[in-house]
């Protein structure tokens, strides 16, 4: 296809992330129908932001799966950082049609058929079709990068000069050759992003750990534990794992630089991700800063910028006692500095005009008692401002929380007293139904024993 | 405090097992009630941690240990209001918690819209007995059919039809209405054989059955160790099932005999209240498990592995005393130690903080109970 026709591609699949969800769908359909042809993937990259959030089921082709087991550690090109043991998006289509090129035809076409015949929603079945192709396709992938190293023309040709591309070549690889027992290890743990562990699930991840290589070799785990620190709202868990396993004799000193290379790698992602969290991926896209892609509702988008800053501060704070194992002064630092950016951002972000947008939601109607949506988008936005309030001493930022907190608060009683010293106040359901509505944000800001309290005082004087 | 509240606590009794209550809390969640000898509330909460073992705890106790959502605070005044303690008295007061809003807008929404169809489904027994006992008097109902009626109207017609089928049973008019309406109050509940629309536990009979085929297809297709947790869940669903069966075709029976109306009523009804009330209790807390298991229809594998853990912590065992399986015929220190191991606990559990996001995740699965 002629670069014309792949720009075409990607300018129509723009043009579609302004469509209705319905015929956004419906567009991503008909692409998929079309397969792997070039310019398609461009034009996926470009509808990807709006896919995440729709989440449409996807057909399942031999080229994702060959992909799936490392598909966490994927970042869009606009995104992606060196060193940090992650893959581009944007290297994956050169790296599948050279890997297919040496990959056994019959063998590809059995997992074509297996594709086809298996039940696209049960993994552990394409687990079991693709299990060859992880195989076969690790040894493709040895081979390729070792041809690109000694072959510079072979390297131009299909990835450039960038010798970055070895390093995500050879990251691929590692995950590949464990691609079984990582998707296996995704199917009994829970959905990412992982918070809590039960005893089940870090029994299978200790049993896997065991199997590959045990307290004699550590690091044979490495890439289990890589995809696996990508999945956890706090990697500093499977860090701390990893410090606690016992090992013996020579492995001491395989499982430290095991634990400082993979602290180095999550810590460095928690910072990259700070770093890009208030910058669009995809500015050509008309994407403002500080915002979730594919999130529309303001509301929403509060929340969900909130969920961010909650995450990264989780991550960044299960991390510590891995950061102070590396003793590096530098990283300390990046991370302190990682948290003070957080702080700004939530500042910015989230806290901005939160109490006028809560005061629009509730009392902008002009009836007596907030419509049933305004209230969600109400109880929403206090949401988001206590999961702030949350983090606010991690972040340093306490003092602005509270200040909006309590500027809510008297908002709330501002409103309460005008309401209930209305006449007819006393029997209106309306006033009784608002009464509800300003405790229920109540509650969420400052707890139920505060709520009740007021329960109780305004109770009284309605009744 | 109230007055004693009663209700049969004697050993291995549906009382001693004490009644669900949907609170919002989510460590108090599905957390089961029972007056003391006293009349003092109590409540029995499975074991926070996920081992065996029951806490057994009075209300003041609680905030010691947790911090208790405003619904539940407002729930438990409601409950220390109620002059008996029944599944159905219960239910009334989480009704009419929930619809002030103190649960969010959809859990409001959808409790205002139970108590209408309550009250809505009672009228329609009430018209379905006074029909059916036409037929068995063989009148003419061609009036009380009729369509277009008010509701006012309708219920003249019927007051009129019932003053003549008292008549004809010796009867005072306004012992007959009185009778007819005792009963449809009884018997609303579970809804009248002859009504096309099913009563709300008769139809939870029927989820329930939809429920335990799920619960056994899952079981039969998990190869993990929880599938023996799907299987108790869904075998302690048949106990109910089974029993449930029972009692409905027992009711339904009498209530194909309508004669008795008019004839020996106070037998009728102490009979009819057995029946509902036995169904009230075999269904009790079965109506969230079923709303939770549909929840995570479409979840992950590990999700539906740590809601089974969930089923099986709050699943309603038939107590000895009323027909159920000696505890001792399962094994549940081997399934309560798969549980644990399944259990994913929330870090706010320890500290007895309020995880607001699981609050809300609970009345979500409040506005789909009715």
């Amino acid at each position: 296809m002629t670069d014309p026709a792949i720009a075409q591609w990607q300018s129509l699949a723009r043009d579609a992330t302004r469509l209705s969800d319905a015929k956004f769908l419906q567009i991503y359909a008909l692409l998929e129908q079309l397969g792997e042809k070039p310019g398609i993937a461009g034009a996926f990259d470009a509808m990807r932001p709006r896919l995440t959030q729709l989440r449409p089921p996807r057909r399942p082709t031999v080229s994702r799966l060959f992909f799936r087991p490392a598909e966490d550690l994927f970042d869009d090109p606009g995104v992606y950082t060196r060193r940090l043991q992650r893959v581009s998006r944007g290297t994956l289509p050169t790296c599948w049609k050279l890997v297919r090129a040496r990959l056994d035809g019959g063998m590809v076409d059995g997992v074509a058929q297996g594709v086809l015949k298996a039940d696209p929603r049960d993994p552990r079945v394409m687990a079991r079709v693709a299990a060859p192709l992880w195989e076969a396709g690790a040894q493709a992938l040895a081979a390729i990068a070792d041809e690109a190293e000694n072959n510079l023309r072979f390297m131009v040709d299909n990835f450039g000069r960038d010798d970055d591309v070895l390093r995500q070549i050879q990251t691929l690889r590692d995950v590949l050759l464990l691609g079984g027992v990582i998707e296996d290890l995704k199917q009994r743990l829970p959905e990412r992003p992982i918070g809590d562990l039960a005893e089940s699930h870090v029994e299978a991840i200790k049993s896997v750990m065991a199997q590959l290589g045990g307290a004699e070799s550590p690091q044979a785990a490495a890439p289990v534990l890589l995809v696996l620190t990508a999945r956890m709202l706090r990697p500093g868990v499977i860090l701390k794992m990893l410090t606690d396993m016992r090992v013996t004799g020579n492995s001491q000193a395989q499982r430290d630089a095991l634990t400082r290379d993979l602290s180095g790698v999550v810590v460095g992602n928690l910072l990259r991700q700070t770093g890009t969290m208030a910058k669009p991926p995809h500015p050509a896209q008309g994407v403002a800063p500080g915002t979730v892609p594919g999130v529309k509702d303001p509301v929403q988008q509060l929340g969900s910028l909130a969920a961010v800053a909650e995450r990264l501060t989780d991550g960044l704070t299960s991390v510590n006692d891995s950061v102070a194992i590396l003793r590096d002064k530098k990283i300390v630092d990046r991370v302190a500095a990682a948290r003070s950016e957080i702080g700004e951002f939530v500042l910015t972000t989230v806290l901005g005009d939160v109490e006028k947008t809560m005061a629009r939601l509730m009392y902008g109607s002009g009836g007596v008692s907030t419509p049933p949506d305004e209230m969600k988008k109400a109880e929403a936005t206090v949401l988001a401002l206590k999961r702030s309030a949350k983090l606010a001493n991690h972040l340093g930022i306490q003092r602005e929380v509270t200040a909006k907190i309590t500027e809510i608060r008297r908002e709330i009683d501002r409103q309460a007293e005008r309401m209930m010293s209305a006449p007819g106040a006393r029997g209106d359901p309306e006033v009784r139904r608002q009464m509800f509505n300003n405790l229920r944000l109540v509650e969420i800001l400052a707890g139920s024993d505060e709520a009740e309290r007021m329960y109780r005082d305004w109770n009284r004087r309605l009744s | 405090m109230s007055q004693a509240k009663n209700l049969d606590i004697s050993p291995g009794t549906f009382g001693e097992r004490g009644i669900s209550i949907p609170f919002t809390t989510p460590m108090l969640s599905q957390a089961r009630m029972r007056p003391t000898r006293q009349g003092e509330p109590e409540f029995l909460l499975p074991s926070f941690n996920g081992g065996k073992g029951m806490y057994i705890m009075p209300w003041r106790s609680l905030p010691t240990v947790m911090t208790v959502t405003l619904h539940d605070r407002l729930l438990y005044d409601a409950l220390l209001e109620l002059k008996q303690y029944s599944p159905d008295t219960v239910r009334q007061a989480v009704l009419a918690v929930q619809a002030t809003g103190v649960a969010g807008g959809d859990a409001s929404l959808a409790a205002e819209k139970t108590l209408a169809l309550d009250a809505g489904y009672q009228a329609l027994t009430q018209f379905t007995l006074v029909i059916e006992l036409l037929k068995l008097a063989r009148m003419d109902a061609g009036e009380l059919l009729a369509t277009g009626m008010t509701g006012s109207e309708s219920r003249r017609l019927m007051r009129t039809a019932l003053g003549q089928l008292g008549q004809r049973a010796n009867l005072p008019a306004e012992e007959m209405v009185s009778r007819v309406e005792t009963l449809a109050t009884l018997v609303a509940p579970v809804g009248l054989p002859q009504c096309q629309q099913l009563g709300r536990l008769r139809m939870t009979v029927g989820e329930l059955e939809r429920t335990r085929a799920s619960l056994q297809r899952w079981g039969a297709t998990d190869f993990s160790e929880v599938s023996q947790l799907a299987d108790f869940v869904a075998e302690t669903a048949k106990a109910a099932l089974d029993m449930s069966r029972d009692r409905l075709a027992r009711l339904d029976a009498r209530c194909r005999d309508l004669g008795a109306i008019a004839g020996d009523f106070r037998t009728l009804r102490a009979a009819v209240a057995e029946d509902v009330t036995r169904l009230g209790w075999l269904m009790d807390g079965w109506p969230f498990l079923i709303r939770l298991w549909d929840s995570v229809s479409d979840s992950p594998l590990e999700t539906q592995q740590s809601t089974m853990g969930e089923l099986f912590r709050l699943a309603p065992l038939i107590p000895v005393g009323e027909g159920g399986k000696e505890p001792s015929a399962y094994d549940l220190e081997v399934l309560g130690k798969i549980q644990t191991r399944w259990l994913r606990m929330g870090e706010d559990w320890r500290t007895g903080a309020l995880d607001m996001a699981a609050v809300m995740r609970i009345e979500a699965l409040k506005a789909t109970l009715s």
